[in-house]
């Protein structure tokens, strides 16, 4: 899976990393929307949604020289970076309030600035992931990671045991990260 | 089930963001400490990875939770992105060269550090795994004290650290001795990625004669610590510091750091 490149073909990271005094403005560009998005499903359309951006954005370009284009793509890098800060804003503020639209907030599906069109693209490239869960597996960790349940409200929700919840959504995780690996395994393979 | 399970079981609730309890994160840290340092480090950015994963492809399914970022917010960060971007080269390395000068002298002897996170760091608590050590770590990074404090300025010795072990060994020479009864040493660790402020390392007591080894070990995961720092606090050490930074070891890039 790429990730989004310039015209130079390097990632924006990469160039964030060499000092490129444009690159950290493309990278909220590219991905504003994105984290945004994250931020909204956890906080809702908020000041600390917003905050939580920021201290995103500001790992984002701290930790740019730490990515590596032979081991992933940039989507992913930017992906778990601006989730982990996220999801520590989270333990903070001990709340999970979903997603709430507000004024202002609009979708906008008929966007034509292209960045933003490229990351959606990318985003699509994920989606197929979720085929490598069965329907219970999904369900369980989109109400984990999605929904924001706690593993025993699940638990309740599905009334199912506490350990097959939690059980279901480690083999979850680890089913999605060997489907990347696979992918990964097949580019390089097309690469080569 | 067995204890890689068990890791991978506590490393998957930390990364959907469950609130582990304390003897959940004790229990982590027990087995953590049992396996080889490169693979605890695997699993753990696997979980986060794959979770990250799963979140986008569930966002990428959900068309609806799809927003453009307010235009207030977007203007803010680019701002933030051009003043950066004028203030600095690029970031990684230079962030933690530059953590002393930041953080100069002069604003260290009125600068308020604030505990954040219970006992990042535990000194005097060893649960590197017996026969590893941590001065043999591969990616050992040594850091020596330095200090403009009066009555410091002689102290030597360095912070010794490894990322993949979350372990290392404090060492002074000349350290003034304090009265454990009435004073501590207390340690604070700056890791910016990961915590906004300083975050406390928890106390120690100098020896008579000024030279000490302390283990120092990681209880929570600390990402990439930038810069130490020696404050001399009240018996069992506090919240809020007023500082001053006694000593501070702070490094210059890593290796393998973009310059």
């Amino acid at each position: 899976m790429a990730g989004a490149r310039p015209a130079s073909g390097r990632a924006i990271l990469e160039r964030i990393a060499d000092g490129d005094p444009g690159a950290m403005t493309e990278l909220v560009d590219q991905y504003g929307d994105l984290v945004w998005s994250l931020a909204r499903r956890y906080f809702g359309a908020s000041p600390i949604a917003q905050e939580s951006v920021q201290e995103a954005f500001l790992s984002l370009w701290s930790s740019a020289g730490r990515f590596r284009p032979d081991r992933g793509s940039e989507l992913t890098f930017v992906l778990t970076v601006a989730r982990r800060r996220i999801v520590d804003q989270v333990r903070h503020e001990a709340r999970f309030s979903g997603s709430v639209p507000l004024a202002g907030d609009e979708v906008d599906l008929n966007s034509s600035d292209q960045a933003r069109l490229d990351a959606q693209l990318e985003m699509m490239r994920v989606q197929p992931l979720l085929r490598e869960l069965s329907g219970n597996e999904r369900e369980i960790l989109s109400l984990s990671l999605y929904e924001g349940y706690s593993h025993s409200e699940i638990a309740k929700r599905l009334n199912m045991p506490l350990g097959t919840v939690k059980t279901r959504i480690r083999r979850s995780l680890i089913r999605l990260r060997a489907a990347l690996k696979v992918e990964r395994g097949e580019a390089d393979s097309d690469a080569g | 089930m067995t204890p890689a399970e068990r890791i991978r079981e506590l490393l998957a609730a930390e990364a959907v963001g469950e609130r582990l309890d304390d003897a959940e994160y004790s229990e982590l840290h027990e087995l953590l400490a049992a396996v080889p340092a490169a693979e605890r480090i695997r699993e753990r950015e696997a979980m986060h990875e794959g979770a990250a994963l799963g979140q986008a492809a569930f966002l990428a399914e959900d068309r609806d939770a799809w927003r453009p970022m307010p235009d207030s917010l977007r203007e803010r960060l680019l701002g933030m992105a051009r003043a950066r971007a004028l203030d600095s080269t690029p970031d990684a390395a230079p962030r933690r060269a530059n953590w002393p000068a930041r953080w100069g002298w002069a604003a260290a002897t009125a600068m308020v550090i604030v505990w954040v996170v219970s006992t990042v760091l535990l000194p005097g608590r060893q649960t590197i795994p017996e026969g590893v050590s941590v001065q043999a770590a591969p990616d050992l990074v040594r850091l020596p004290w330095r200090s403009e404090i009066p009555g410091y300025e002689e102290v030597r010795g360095e912070m010794a650290w490894s990322d993949t072990l979350q372990a290392g060994e404090m060492r002074f020479a000349g350290l003034p001795p304090n009265d454990p009864e009435l004073q501590q040493y207390q340690l604070w660790i700056v890791d910016p990625d990961r915590y906004e402020h300083p975050v406390d390392g928890g106390v120690f007591d100098a020896a008579a004669d000024g030279d000490i080894v302390v283990p120092v070990a990681a209880k929570l995961n600390v990402d990439e610590p930038v810069a130490f720092a020696v404050t001399l606090e009240q018996r069992g050490g506090v919240v809020v510091s007023q500082g001053p930074l006694l000593l501070v070891a702070a490094e210059g890039p890593r290796p393998g750091s973009p310059l």
